[in-house]
């Protein structure tokens, strides 16, 4: 890999960093802006000296070049793998962010590849090697006028077994957390039958765990997954015999395992639209609620849909929530919150169609966001978690939240 | 507890932002010439050195050229302030090639700080030193290289291993060995991360070297796990390569091999340990680990691969595209594999335009009875889809489909008309529909009419009942260029012509040219056809013909004017012919060959003889379009390796390895084992996705694939190329005349032909002297002619090659006499290389004892071809080695054969083969010219011969794509002046001194230039068909011994699909110092209008000029 950039959400050049002799001119970007016009490129392209990655992260464009032959995914995902490290370092990403600290980027960039090969790619390790801006550096930053996020010592050798762990880790308090975040994907077609529900998930870690603690972690019906896809911790073997996780975890945060779940039945809630025009009109009807009671509460529910382009205005109330649309996009969203467990939320009304526009000739697709706190749409239940190899036994949480993702509703 | 903290944590770091705004970078990045950096930078204080390169970094980051900085950084190299060091080197490193002087003052404190006791400070040295790829320090870059590859860090050792890629590019093949032999120690280090760095220095420095490996493969199998993710990714590669290399794939040859447990053990423990990479987080890992058991594993176990690789679709979304590239390569070749899993492939509301083609495409070659109603289903949702695009590329797979699968065409028909005539939301206007809907129904409905008509019929009719209703005119077209088709087949279709007939003459004013051109040739058709059956319609029909004739020679537009001329003509001359009852109408079509050409035939017209001329109306009226199936999506076929960049971009990349040769690589004593497996490889018996190509006793060679891929196996005994270096030079008769330059002596055609064994009689030498004092006309060169006081010339005798070369060796002598006083700077010598002939190499496309006697062999042909222009011409080579005659031989390219709207064939033969018969051991040539379009994928062809059929490949040479350029050596610097910039690639690659027939290192410099420049030629000539433009070689003086000559040659050509100039220069260097160096160093210049193409044309340069004889 020649070089990167960072492109902000105008396409200007905010960063450049390059990992080879020959410095790969910045006409690249604007080449590639021109033909990102209408963000359809996709995520490898050849111009016509190098060949393009690109992904997009909340706007900004992360773009890398290549002159010769290599794998194309270990482009991109090397992409990937910069924006969740930026994202992690600072919190986010925006323009500001980045401007804000180049410095510490470039230094991750320089630390990340060499040479067009990646060097240091691990969160962790890299936390070690360049500081975090934080609070606290900071306000000794202002105070001493002096800013320095550079450590002077490399991360004590991982001559261990485990390139993801040191050995000599210690904390006072010894707690390990699992996060279940599930992501729904749904489609409904126009019929109201159900086409797809599967579930995706992850299991996240935060272990701060002393010593060299072996973890095994056991599921009351792992035979319900459909999919998987390991950190590099996890041991092959177990898995395979008897679907148990045997790891020893990285320290800090880390994403273990992901999953799928597929062909599940039963969708938390229910959406019935109807959209029937005549004459220039088009009556709406949407109805929401709830069909099968997760027993938790469905919270930040929305619900949105492109505007037909034939629509010239619309007359739309709800009995909850609100509806708001942005002019530019022309998308409609429904707001509706938390999902009340006495009554059905209810949008109605008219649109008007354009002059000369009887009918309705392309009928949108509704996209329904939610999030219930508390459990795992898939049902997938962890057993039991065992920490082995140490003499403490540390603290251990569990949670879970479940959101919609592609949940779509064809009309 | 934790959440809560993490939540007040970044409420305060928001409530505290602004506060802390000041603390930030974000001045810095604004105004970073705010302050006077210089001051800065010579400041005492460290804080204020920091901020300076902290500005220069911002205009780095914002792509400024602070290179003018330069001196006043390096002075700050030897902080030891580790910020200020961090900061010093990450600018060195950027900007040292630009200034390498001021770059040198800094290798002191590297030196120093590789010996510092921290070892970030001693691999931030060493990253720096190797990074500024200075050429003067490549050898204490070595030696620190070698010495931090021993160090007790780990993270010093891998970038010492990372840095071995740097040296290697900085100088090739000096260190080419001490490289390697430290790539090996880096092989077997213990700790992971090195090893992964290590795997990519060996892809860099030696991929081909798996003597390094395979001592070490077990143990690089069983530590595959803790390697990094991008280790992996590299590794698992070279693995994969090694495994083909060393023991090919599994298949018939395994079975020979029973007591070789050696061999499916090297590959199942692969299998074994790339199993578990199959659950990575990393795509690129889950994609490398998924080639090497679609290769190399059973059909069992590779059902294995079918989930992780599904899952990737979700679970990393940004590859999606790659992935899904990879996917529809594998589904093509083993649809079954992914054919439950369809549900997987829906198009979701997210998903971009490419993924969705992708998908779509995969839904059509995976569908099977028990899915396909699924699939139609829930293809018929996307029809609504906002995109029309999407739209119209949905409808064209129900058609796919519905061709595919007779049980569902006819529901699927309804709905297509359904759609064509608007019903599905009636009183719409088509316009919304979308135009490229409606005419890919249109084209979905007659490409199943193709094939399944008595079904479709019905709908059919009421499709000419609704022609008024369709509006789109390529649409419009389409269908009355069926009802003209169809009108003799079907019963019902002929009942309803004449209202049809009168529709068509009436709305024939207000059409498009496309359907004004197709109501033409329908009704002539149909009444042609259906002369006899027509009946009472057929007064009607001719009624109608008349009408649009009549406005047709008057249209405005002259396609329409010419097509009504013409067929008015001939229709005159049916009419009064079948008035005449003189022929058989029926009869006449049977014995139609649409092969004739019609301008042939009407020339015969002109003997009155009517008969003639009527074979040629249907003929002209056939002759139009008749494919009609469905091409899938227009996605091109990908034959490139999954999961590499060529195979997403679908052309060679520049550094594109296709695996290596199975069984190429032998370093385990396995004796008789090996022996049989190769026996039996050799017989290309096995079929795997590598094309078998036998080895062939006349010319040696074997040849991988893709024709691009470094494959530097490749050898072949060209004797013939050889040839030309030894007594290539038969050359001019002097004294026969003017001394023209070569390029006005070049016939352009035939000159240049292939076959040419007539070496052609050309001038050889052309002289341009530049600054001479004594001046070299380029006279009639003639031993009589020759002034005596020029001495220069008086020795120029060229009877022949050796001639010329003792002339050399006297001429630069006498030189030496003769300038004594004024130097003569450095002549040039314009060599002419008409005399190189040009062998193509015969490649064998089916084997006797396959082809059951036949055999048949192609070869590519250099020059300009006579005719199809825009196709690469080859010449084939058919044998008969059998006893009995071999007839009806006829070519077929299956592909072009699925194709939509061929216009053109892919591949023409001539002279047709199928005229002749093959007698026993007899031997014919055929010219045949294919159309790659320019793409490097393999062109499939049926061989069908004795009622056999036979498919075999042939696969494009990027060296052929070209076509000579004529040109004169002012217009080529004209041109190359113009295309620079973008346009303009280099390389350099080296060429081997020691030849098979002499060693050129043992000639002095003149005669080693006019042998390297001639062996140039020649290799270039015979592989790549351009045009040698000129070819100059140095004077070599001993006054001006320290200057470095050089032999230019120039090769000039154009693209054969868009013209497009393509311009190569080879420059060798040929340094007198170093006269004892094994290798010399000749640099590749491109300049070519198709930079991708030039790319490619480079590549195939460097490896003609490198090939190993």
């Amino acid at each position: 890999m020649n070089c990167m950039f960072l492109l902000s959400d105008n396409g200007e050049v905010m960063l450049e960093k390059q990992w080879m002799g020959q410095p790969v001119d910045r006409s690249i970007c604007s080449w590639f802006w021109a033909q990102n016009d209408s963000r359809k490129v996709p995520s490898v392209i050849a111009s016509p000296t190098y060949y393009v990655f690109h992904i997009v992260r909340e706007g900004i464009t992360f773009l890398a070049c290549s002159k010769t032959e290599m794998p194309p995914l270990l482009g991109i995902e090397f992409l990937c793998k910069v924006a969740d490290v930026i994202s992690e370092y600072l919190g986010g990403i925006t323009e500001d962010l980045i401007k804000d600290n180049f410095v510490i980027v470039y230094q991750l960039l320089d630390e990340m590849m060499d040479n067009g090969f990646p060097l240091t790619t691990e969160i962790n390790t890299l936390k070690d090697m360049i500081a975090p801006p934080n609070i606290v550096s900071r306000m000794l930053s202002v105070v001493t006028g002096g800013s320095s996020n550079m450590n002077t010592v490399l991360p004590i050798a991982t001559t261990s077994n485990w390139p993801w762990r040191s050995t000599d880790v210690k904390y006072s308090n010894n707690e390990v957390y699992f996060d279940l975040v599930e992501e729904m994907d749904v489609i409904v077609n126009r019929d109201g039958f159900l086409i797809k529900y599967e579930v995706y998930g992850e299991i996240r870690v935060i272990a701060r765990l002393s010593g060299v603690p072996e973890l095994t972690m056991t599921f009351a019906n792992p035979s319900i997954i459909n999919d998987v896809s390991f950190h590099p911790c996890v041991q092959f073997r177990p898995w395979e015999t008897h679907q148990q996780l045997t790891f020893v975890p990285p320290d800090g945060e880390f994403k273990l395992m992901s999953y799928r779940v597929k062909k599940l039945k039963n969708t938390p809630i229910y959406v019935k639209p109807q959209f029937s025009s005549t004459g220039g009109l088009c009556r709406v009807s949407i109805l929401v609620g709830i069909r099968n009671d997760p027993g938790k509460q469905i919270d930040y529910t929305t619900l949105e849909f492109p505007l037909p382009s034939s629509v010239a205005s619309w007359d739309l109330t709800a009995n909850h929530g609100n509806i708001s649309s942005s002019p530019g996009s022309k998308t409609l969203t429904w707001t509706i919150g938390k999902m009340p467990k006495d009554k059905s939320p209810c949008l109605s009304g008219t649109m008007h169609l354009e002059k000369g526009m009887d009918h309705l000739e392309e009928f949108p697709t509704l996209l329904v966001k939610f999030k219930i706190m508390g459990i795992a749409m898939s049902g997938l239940r962890i057993d039991r978690t065992d920490v082995r190899n140490v003499t403490y036994s540390p603290h251990k949480g569990f949670r879970a939240v479940s959101k919609a993702a592609n949940y779509e509703i064809r009309t | 507890m934790l959440p809560q903290l993490a939540s007040t944590a970044a409420s305060f770091t928001r409530a505290s932002s602004l506060v802390l705004k000041a603390g930030t970078d974000a001045h810095l990045y604004d105004d970073p010439h705010d302050a006077d950096i210089l001051r800065l930078l010579d400041s005492k204080f460290d804080a204020e050195k920091v901020e300076a390169l902290t500005r220069l970094l911002a205009l780095i980051c914002q792509g400024s050229d602070v290179s003018a900085f330069f001196p006043a950084v390096v002075k700050s190299v030897a902080s030891t302030n580790l910020e200020v060091k961090k900061l010093v080197y990450i600018y060195l490193v950027h900007y040292a090639e630009k200034r390498p002087d001021e770059a040198l003052l800094s290798i002191n404190t590297f030196q120093k700080d590789l010996a510092d006791f921290n070892p970030l400070v001693r691999a931030w040295a060493l990253r720096a030193m190797c990074g500024i790829r200075v050429f003067v320090v490549a050898q204490l870059m070595i030696m620190a290289v070698q010495k931090c590859a021993k160090d007790p860090s780990h993270y010093v050792r891998r970038c010492a291993a990372t840095a071995i890629p740097k040296l290697y590019a900085l100088n090739k093949e000096q260190y080419q060995n001490t490289l390697e032999e430290l790539i090996g120690m880096l092989l077997d280090d213990k700790s992971a991360g090195v090893l992964g760095a290590a795997a990519a220095a060996f892809n860099a420095v030696c991929p081909d070297h798996f003597e390094i490996l395979a001592p070490r493969f077990h143990e690089v199998c069983r530590r595959l796990g803790e390697v990094e993710e991008w280790g992996q990714v590299l590794l698992v590669d070279i693995l994969h390569r090694y495994v083909v290399a060393a023991h090919g794939y599994p298949g018939v040859e395994d079975i020979g091999t029973d007591d070789g447990s050696k061999i499916p053990h090297d590959r199942a423990c692969l299998l074994e340990c790339t199993l578990p990479l199959l659950w990575s987080h990393n795509s690129a890992v889950v994609l490398a680990a998924a080639r090497v058991h679609w290769t190399l594993a059973s059909s069992e176990q590779l059902r294995k691969i079918v989930k992780p690789l599904l899952f990737l679709l979700r679970s990393s979304v940004d590859s999606q595209y790659v992935v899904l590239a990879n996917l529809l390569t594998l589904a093509k070749e083993k649809p079954s594999l992914f054919e439950e899993y369809y549900g997987d492939f829906f198009v979701c509301s997210s998903d971009n335009y490419h993924v969705r083609a992708m998908k779509l495409e995969i839904l059509a070659v995976i569908a099977r009875e028990s899915s396909i109603s699924a699939i139609l289903q829930e293809l018929q949702a996307y029809i609504n889809d906002p995109n029309r695009d999407f739209a119209a590329d949905a409808v064209r797979i129900i058609g796919v489909c519905a061709k595919k699968h007779p049980s569902i065409s006819f529901p699927c028909m309804e709905g297509l008309l359904d759609l064509v005539q608007g019903v599905q939301n009636p009183g719409s206007d088509q316009d919304r529909i979308g135009d490229g809907v409606i005419l890919q129904a249109v084209l979905a409905i007659r490409s199943v009419a193709s094939e399944h008509f008595s079904q479709v019929e019905k709908v059919f009719m009421r499709l000419i009942r609704d022609l008024d209703l369709i509006r789109v005119p390529a649409a419009r077209a389409v269908v009355i260029w069926m009802i003209g088709e169809y009108s003799s087949k079907s019963s019902l279709v002929r009942e309803i012509l004449p209202t049809v007939f009168s529709y068509l003459a009436s709305c024939f004013v207000d059409e498009e040219n496309e359907s004004k051109l197709q109501i033409l040739n329908c009704i002539s058709k149909a009444i042609v056809k259906c002369w006899n059956i027509l009946g009472g319609s057929l007064k009607t029909a001719l009624l109608a013909l008349s009408y649009i004739l009549d406005l047709g020679v008057c249209d405005v537009s002259y396609d329409v004017r010419d097509r009504a001329r013409m067929l008015q003509h001939l229709m005159d001359l049916h009419r009064s012919s079948m008035i005449q009852g003189s022929s058989d109408i029926s009869d006449m079509l049977k014995n139609t060959c649409l092969e004739k050409g019609l301008e042939s035939d009407s020339n015969s017209s002109s003997n009155g003889n009517s008969k003639q001329l009527l074979r040629t109306v249907p003929n002209c009226l056939l002759a139009f379009p008749k494919s009609t199936s469905i091409p899938l999506l227009s996605l091109p076929a990908r034959t490139f390796l999954l999961g590499s960049m060529s195979h997403v971009v679908n052309h060679c990349a520049p550094g594109y390895r296709s695996l290596p040769e199975p069984h190429s690589f032998t370093a385990l004593p396995i004796g008789s084992t090996r022996g049989i497996s190769e026996l039996i490889s050799a017989d290309g018996t096995f079929t795997t996705e590598m094309m078998s190509e036998e080895v062939e006793e006349e010319s040696e060679y074997t040849e991988s694939m893709s024709s691009d891929g470094s494959a530097s196996d490749d050898s072949y005994d060209s004797t013939t190329g050889l040839k030309i270096a030894g007594d290539g030079f038969t050359g001019s008769k002097g004294g026969e005349g003017e001394f023209l330059s070569l390029n006005e002596s070049r016939e352009v055609q035939g000159g240049l032909s292939c076959t040419g064994n007539d070496v052609s009689v050309a001038p050889l030498i052309d002289f341009s002297d530049t600054e001479a004092t004594e001046t070299f006309k380029p006279l009639g060169i003639n031993e009589k002619q020759v002034p005596s006081g020029q001495s220069g010339i008086s020795s120029l005798s060229m009877k022949s090659g050796d001639d010329f070369e003792l002339w050399l060796a006297s001429g630069s002598s006498s030189n030496k006499q003769a300038s004594g006083v004024s130097r003569m700077s450095s002549g040039c010598l314009n060599l002419s290389m008409d005399s190189i002939k040009r062998e193509p190499r015969k490649i064998t496309l089916l084997d006797f004892t396959n082809g059951e006697g036949l055999e048949v062999k192609y070869s590519f042909c250099f020059g300009d071809p006579t005719c199809h222009k825009k196709m690469v011409w080859l010449k084939l080579y058919l044998t008969n080695r059998s006893s009995d005659a071999v007839s009806a031989i006829s070519l077929k390219d299956t592909e072009s054969e699925l194709a939509k709207d061929v216009v053109k064939p892919r591949v023409v033969v001539l002279p047709s083969p199928e005229l002749h018969i093959l007698d026993p051991h007899q031997m014919r040539e055929f010219d045949m010219y294919v159309d790659f379009q320019q793409q490097l994928v393999p062109v499939k062809l049926a061989i069908n011969c004795n009622q056999n059929s036979f498919l075999v490949k042939i696969v494009p040479d990027v060296g052929t794509f070209l076509r000579p350029k004529v040109m004169t050596s002012e217009q080529f610097s004209i041109v190359e002046s113009k295309l620079i910039g973008m346009f303009e690639i280099t390389c350099r690659c080296f060429l081997d001194r020691r030849t098979k027939s002499q060693s050129l290192a043992e000639l002095d410099a003149d005669e080693e230039a006019l042998a390297v420049a001639r062996m140039l030629a020649s290799r270039i000539l015979s592989q790549i068909n351009v045009f040698l433009v000129t070819a100059t070689i140095p004077v070599y003086h001993e006054a001006i011994s320290d200057d470095i000559l050089s032999v230019h040659l120039k090769f000039s050509g154009e693209t054969l699909v868009d013209d497009k100039l393509c311009l190569v220069t080879l420059t060798l260097e040929l340094d007198p110092i170093s006269n004892n160096a094994s290798t010399l160093l000749v640099e590749v210049k491109v300049n070519c209008e198709d930079s991708v193409f030039g790319s490619n044309i480079l590549n195939r340069f460097q490896k003609a000029v490198t090939e190993k004889q």
